[in-house]
């Protein structure tokens, strides 16, 4: 079922941007390079295990500082749910 | 205790994994009016809240009150999310918000106000005993992966390092 969505999408993208299909492919690689790229960044981040001036560098100041937000508001989350123990 | 009050997101995020008895951890509820038609819209209304047993309560809050919240208080809010700090001011910010939007989260927390969300629902009913260790890995898999949360697997994986000393 994935698969033939995927076969419509690319179907889809060939059609609309009148490109041919290795084309449109290695743009996809590309995007999902980046994209897997962007989220091991983050999650090394997350972990310690990337030092916070390699990811502002990486990901951008202001999303660097959404990442933090974000992960203190999960901190405060699991904390809130312990409390009930 | 005071009344929870929910906006939008923790409500629709565990009904879209079927965990809205999450909830029950901090009934009864108070969701203002236009909370109650953001649900309805988004096809997880009261109705689904009634079927699931919590207990809700619906507020008006008249449009001037929270149409001074957005003027004077937080512009960048949604007028659903101005109307839950109406509410949760109106309490003295004694009353709990449940919230998965850092925005609004951020304004309740520098007025002292205690705050909670998806995840901190779902890690309660672990506490008390509502869940077992696996069902509450298997819902926070489900709400990084079905749910419109829109967090990325990132932050799953850090949550599984914040939990992996939990019994």
């Amino acid at each position: 079922m994935r698969d033939k969505t995927l076969t419509e999408h690319l179907d889809f993208l060939i059609t609309l941007k009148g490109q041919d299909e290795a084309t449109v492919l290695a743009e996809a690689l590309r995007a999902g390079v980046e994209s897997l790229y962007q989220e091991a960044l983050i999650e090394a981040y997350l972990l310690g295990k990337l030092p916070r001036e390699t990811a502002s560098r990486e990901l951008g100041p202001q999303r660097l500082t959404e990442i933090d937000d974000q992960r203190d508001a999960l901190r405060r989350d699991v904390e809130w749910g312990l409390k009930g123990a | 205790m005071p009344e929870a009050v929910a906006n939008t997101g923790p409500i629709l995020h565990l009904q879209e994994i079927g965990r809205l008895n999450a909830l029950t951890a901090v009934v009864p509820l108070l969701l203002p009016d236009l909370v109650a038609e953001e649900l309805d819209l988004r096809g997880a209304g009261i109705a689904r809240l009634r079927e699931a047993g919590i207990p809700f309560t619906v507020s008006t809050v008249e449009t001037p009150v929270w149409r001074d919240v957005l003027r004077n208080v937080a512009p960048h809010i949604q007028p659903a999310d101005a109307q839950v700090f109406a509410l949760v001011r109106a309490s003295r910010y004694q009353a709990l918000a449940l919230t998965d939007d850092l925005a609004l989260r951020r304004l309740l927390e520098n007025h002292q106000a205690a705050v909670t969300g998806t995840v901190g629902l779902l890690i309660r009913s672990y506490s008390q005993h509502t869940l077992s260790r696996d069902e509450l890995e298997t819902a926070l898999d489900e709400l990084f992966r079905l749910s419109s949360l829109h967090l990325s697997r990132a932050f799953r994986t850090y949550l599984g390092k914040l939990l992996e000393d939990l019994p």
